[in-house]
């Protein structure tokens, strides 16, 4: 009778040891993607973000969804503006003097600019948006944003992102996203 | 009319040596392009852009576990080589962010959420010149060095100052160095000037003692390299860059119950570089 009262107590014990472990795990838990959506929308950064195009799962993340770039505004409010247009589903289209005048505007107010998609890519290129000829072969994005005294092009790999690792993981376009606006606000602080 | 002719003697020297003190200035400084990668090249560079910065995401569980932020800039040399050709210098600056990252598993009935370390395990290059009928020149780094900063020099210039027909090795210095943990890291020069192609490899060594914090954490830790590729050609090309990362992962920071997991993940970037 001892034993078996010993015994189901070390059962009892093995399990209370098993659960708490599983307990502290649990809590270990790190979100970084929520905490970078807490920074930016926590208004610290000074910062806006203007969605252009095909929507995507971007959480509570502050932005401002647009129509048409004729919505966006130029000015000095923020410290750092981020436009990003989406163009993953083909469905935009623009005019190379369209995409001109956004540059120019881009260039005078430091805002920063980002387009995902595959067409359209020789107006962009037309219009100084893009400065290589030729994107790399595992691009599906670039930005054009200033580092330092001059603007260049960011080029990622948004092909996974779009194709592949989005049907697991459906914020990862957000988490990208997030990663580079906090580059650029890092860099350009 | 003694003394004028005197003041312009005079003003004729100071001149002179002013022109040729300028001058000296200007060699001796870098161009205006070339320091914001904290690369140094000399003003005898015909051009230097550094016009994109790529990104190199590897991936863990559908996460990011690491970024690799990649900057190329080519310097170009004013004057041609004997053979004809010109000068470029492809100069890569990358910044290598280890991430951590979270993903849930079922445990039995419940579900756990578990964090983990990316770390930095490989990076390296390679670009092959001889698709595009390029000569490899030079490289650096070459090898690992026992100080615990490493520099990128090379003599990217023509000789011969005025006319073009030189060889390589003169004016136009590019120059860079990078400071890292010496015992943590291994350099290898991948290079075959034979085959006309460039490679460099960073490793990061584990240690094995726990307790060697300074090594143990340098994987962990945000790091830099820097390398430089001087290469001749004919006309300038479209030309490919390979960067591969690869990531290990760790269940804690770096600390004396840290483990490494062994799961490797890698992820290859190709960058069309305009050389």
């Amino acid at each position: 009778m001892f034993k078996i009262l010993k015994f189901s107590l070390r059962i009892l014990f093995f399990f209370l040891i098993i659960l708490g472990c599983a307990g502290c795990t649990g809590d270990i838990e790190h979100n970084e993607i929520e905490g970078l959506i807490n920074l930016l929308n926590s208004g610290t950064l000074e910062f806006k973000l203007y969605y252009y195009g095909k929507k995507e799962n971007l959480l509570d993340l502050n932005l401002e969804y647009i129509n048409s770039f004729e919505e966006i505004i130029f000015n000095d409010t923020y410290k750092n503006t981020f436009i990003l247009v989406n163009n993953l589903d083909n469905n935009l289209t623009f005019e190379i003097n369209q995409l001109s005048e956004l540059k120019t505007r881009i260039e005078e107010y430091n805002y920063s600019f980002y387009y995902f998609g595959n067409t359209e890519i020789e107006k962009f290129y037309a219009s100084g948006l893009l400065l290589q000829e030729r994107l790399d072969p595992s691009a599906l994005s670039f930005g054009y944003v200033r580092e330092g005294d001059r603007y260049l092009n960011s080029i990622g790999t948004w092909d996974i992102t779009a194709n592949e690792i989005a049907k697991e993981n459906d914020i990862l376009f957000l988490e990208l996203v997030l990663n580079e606006i906090k580059y650029q606000i890092n860099i350009n602080s | 009319m003694k003394n004028v002719n005197k003041i312009c003697l005079v003003l004729l020297f100071v001149l002179t040596v002013w022109s040729i003190a300028g001058k000296q200035n200007t060699s001796a400084a870098s161009h205006p392009e070339s320091s914001i990668h904290s690369f140094s090249v000399e003003t005898d560079a015909y051009n230097v852009n550094w016009e994109s910065r790529r990104t190199l995401n590897v991936y863990c569980e559908g996460k990011v576990k690491g970024t690799i932020t990649i900057y190329v800039g080519v310097a170009r040399s004013k004057f041609f080589l004997s053979s004809g050709k010109q000068l470029s210098t492809v100069m890569i600056r990358a910044i290598i962010t280890p991430k951590n990252y979270t993903y849930t598993r079922k445990v039995l009935w419940w579900t756990e959420t578990v964090t983990e370390y990316g770390i930095i395990d490989e990076l390296s290059y390679n670009m092959d010149f001889q698709t595009i009928n390029a000569e490899l020149l030079d490289v650096s780094p070459k090898n690992t060095p026992t100080s615990s900063i490493y520099n990128v020099g090379i003599n990217a210039g023509v000789s011969g100052t005025t006319a073009n027909g030189g060889s390589i090795g003169a004016n136009l210095g590019i120059s860079a160095s990078q400071s890292f943990i010496a015992n943590a890291l291994k350099i290898i020069n991948k290079s075959d000037t034979s085959v006309n192609n460039a490679g460099t490899l960073y490793q990061y060594l584990f240690s094995s003692w726990r307790w060697n914090w300074e090594r143990n954490s340098y994987n962990f830790y945000e790091s830099e390299h820097k390398a430089a590729y001087s290469v001749g050609l004919i006309t300038r090309q479209y030309c490919y860059l390979d960067v591969k990362a690869v990531f290990n992962s760790a269940d804690s920071e770096p600390g004396w119950w840290q483990n490494y997991l062994g799961k490797y993940n890698s992820s290859l970037y190709m960058a069309i570089i305009y050389v």
